[in-house]
């Protein structure tokens, strides 16, 4: 066997070891399972190397597991440039999390099974990156499905959860219809199903590149599929982090990269990819202004970002969404951890309003805040810079249509606003929260924090010097244009700090405080959620239970005929006697007469 | 009817019906009856199936057999409502009667 595939072994080896390590024998298994992760990251570093000295991709057909003659489907695994750069960021940031679970769940008594669903997540997440066909993506696709769902639904016995995960699971499920009609389709037509991608013909690559594109508008909540992730917040926040901000929502985006040679042979999917994006980074970003609870804040982020890796991928810059992904784990996973490690200090308080004035309490932690704000805004030579910066200057350089550049600009101006919004509530000011006896930042908390803000600064430059893109972007531009991030940045920040600054000195609303309608969401929510259903089953109970069932079928064949006998019988029965002996008689009587008069 | 013992068998039957028809007090002399008839009928068939060219005929057999439940529920029935009314008594047996 090759020895880059068993150096590759050794982080998946060491994940599924630490499932079956003897729990009787240990006081506390889950932090056996931390140092695993920590072991599998370090071991990860190794794949890296190789592929960083001399740009070495292996792939290995390990076993011949589905004999289809068309397509034979073997379970392998491939690193090459996307999976092998994934693997140790989001090791690293698994790593992180589960340091900081230790801590801040260290109080549930299921804590064990937690820590197993959290590496059971990430072995899945490690399937779907070293994916060599889409197959096997698909397994590693449902596995964190599964794995978000019960993640979610950790707290089952809240009813919110359980109508959270559901979500959860519902939309994924619609999306994974697109993925099941792509793979057929791409069965039946030929196509082969090694993740390098094809191309095809315009017409023909429409149906599987629109079902890819469907499959990952599903799990990366682009719009139309976006209510489950602001609900699945209701998991803990070491779920929100490692799930629905760094790793399961770019696996969306990750199968776009992988057939992204498939969706470029259609211009018209290019096309609904862009818009998409850019329509759901720009919606996100609006519905991230009016929120008042943290952690839905970065969940409407989160969607606002994959909107931009969406929007990078209809500009066919895989790379740059890719470099996105890399950079987008760090500072997200790092704001959520802060929010979490916040949320904890506070007694369980969520709620902006009840917040403010931790920058004297939490230092350290609102410090990480600010880092990870400024890095998610884009900030110069941050991590978030040197992909955010790309896809904008790309975008500008496009021969695209306007509408997705404006969208994808004002939702830049939007991401500096809210990010803004909760500094100042959170961070700044006066404490809105009744008072406290301590609020102590616990070291085992702040060290992962600590450790991803490190990641959030140097990543940018970091990835973006060892990854040489293949599509050459468009180096010269008017001044005008390369600064354009900035200046929608610098706008946003004047017109948020104008705000601050003018906000105590305006008169309180009198029309009451809930949002204006455009930011609201609940609209999406009851149309989808309430007219939808409750059309489709009063269709189903009128259509097809009243009218064909028991009118059509039942109704005027057997039932009437029952309904007729039953009515002659009761009218009839009144009339009955019941005198068997005179009936025998008359019988027997008739007879006789019959023989006698038979009887010539 | 072409031979005396087809006569004499089916004069049976008619007996027989005439006395399922027209007893008066018991019970158990309509069931003796009925018995009576299917006995003849019976040997109807025998007669008929020796005087025939078919070589396997089950039709008595069945019949036989048919008889025989026939007076197993026969008697039950008139166990059981001797029991619950305490009387054999025909006239008494008009609980169905409107």
């Amino acid at each position: 066997m090759n020895p880059a595939i068993m150096l590759f072994m050794l982080p998946l080896t060491i994940m599924l070891s630490s499932l079956f390590l003897p729990y009787s024998k240990m006081n506390k298994p889950f932090h056996a399972k931390v140092l695993a992760t920590k072991l599998a990251f370090f071991s990860s570093l190794l794949p890296l190397a190789f592929f960083l000295y001399d740009g070495l991709v292996v792939t290995s057909h390990e076993v011949y597991w589905l004999a289809f003659n068309v397509c034979p489907i073997h379970i392998s695994f491939t690193l090459d440039k996307y999976s092998v750069l994934f693997l140790p960021i989001s090791l690293f940031v698994a790593w992180s999390i589960m340091e900081f679970t230790v801590k801040y769940m260290e109080s549930d008594p299921k804590i064990d099974t937690f820590f197993r669903y959290l590496i059971i997540f990430t072995l899945m997440m490690m399937v779907l990156v070293t994916a060599e066909n889409v197959v096997q993506l698909f397994i590693g696709w449902e596995g964190v499905g599964i794995m978000s769902y019960m993640l979610i639904n950790w707290w089952s016995y809240r009813s919110t959860s359980n109508k959270a995960a559901l979500q959860a699971v519902i939309y994924n499920r619609l999306a994974d219809v697109g993925l099941a009609i792509a793979l057929a389709w791409m069965v039946v037509n030929n196509l082969s199903l090694d993740i390098q991608g094809v191309r095809a013909s315009p017409d023909l690559a429409l149906i599987p590149a629109l079902g890819f594109i469907l499959a990952a508008a599903g799990k990366s909540a682009q719009f139309g599929f976006h209510p489950w992730l602001p609900a699945a917040m209701e998991g803990p926040t070491p779920v929100s982090a490692l799930l629905h901000s760094s790793t399961m929502v770019v696996a969306g985006v990750f199968l776009l990269i992988r057939t992204s040679k498939l969706i470029y042979s259609s211009e018209t999917a290019t096309m609904i990819c862009l818009l998409l994006g850019a329509l759901t980074s720009l919606l996100a970003a609006t519905c991230a202004l009016t929120q008042n609870d943290m952690k839905k804040i970065i969940a409407y982020s989160t969607t606002s970002q994959l909107g931009l890796m969406m929007t990078a991928i209809g500009l066919k810059q895989p790379e740059l969404a890719f470099m996105h992904i890399a950079t987008h784990a760090f500072f997200k996973a790092m704001l959520f951890l802060c929010a979490g490690a916040i949320i904890h200090n506070l007694n369980n308080e969520q709620d902006i309003r009840k917040m403010g004035g931790l920058k004297k309490a939490m230092p350290i932690t609102s410090s990480c805040l600010i880092i990870g704000a400024l890095a998610l805004s884009g900030m110069p030579f941050m991590s978030g810079f040197y992909s955010k910066d790309a896809i904008i200057e790309a975008l500008n350089t496009s021969d695209i249509n306007f509408f997705s550049l404006a969208m994808t600009l004002i939702a830049t101006t939007f991401t500096v606003l809210y990010n803004l919004r909760m500094i100042y509530f959170v961070v700044l000011g006066s404490p809105r929260m009744p008072t406290l006896s301590a609020l102590p930042e616990a070291r085992q908390t702040l060290n992962p924090i600590l450790r991803l803000a490190v990641g959030s600064i140097a990543a940018g430059l970091l990835i973006s010097i060892n990854m040489l893109p293949s599509n050459i972007p468009q180096m010269t531009m008017p001044p005008e244009i390369k600064l354009a991030a900035l200046i929608v940045t610098a706008l946003g920040f004047l017109t948020g700090a104008a705000l601050m600054s003018t906000a105590p000195t305006l008169q309180p609303s009198t029309k009451g405080t809930q949002s204006p309608l455009p930011f609201k969401m609940t609209h999406f929510y009851f149309i989808i959620h309430h007219t939808l259903s409750t059309i489709t089953l009063w269709i189903s109970q009128k259509l097809s239970n009243h009218l064909t069932d028991q009118t059509h079928y039942e109704a005027t064949g057997p039932k009437m005929l029952a309904y007729l006998q039953i009515l002659m019988t009761k009218a009839l029965t009144s009339l009955h006697k019941s005198r068997i002996n005179s009936y025998l008689k008359i019988i027997a009587l008739a007879m006789m007469l019959i023989l006698l008069l038979s009887l010539p | 009817m072409s031979t005396p013992t087809n006569l004499m068998f089916t004069c049976s039957f008619i007996i027989f019906a005439i006395g399922l028809t027209f007893h008066h007090t018991h019970l158990l002399s309509a069931l003796l009856c009925l018995e009576g008839m299917m006995l003849s009928v019976f040997m109807l068939l025998t007669m008929w199936s020796l005087n025939s060219n078919t070589s396997s005929f089950i039709l008595p057999l069945t019949v036989l057999t048919l008889s025989a439940c026939e007076a197993g529920i026969g008697l039950a029935l008139l166990i059981a409502s001797a029991r619950t009314h305490n009387t054999t008594n025909l006239k008494n047996l008009n609980l169905l009667q409107c």
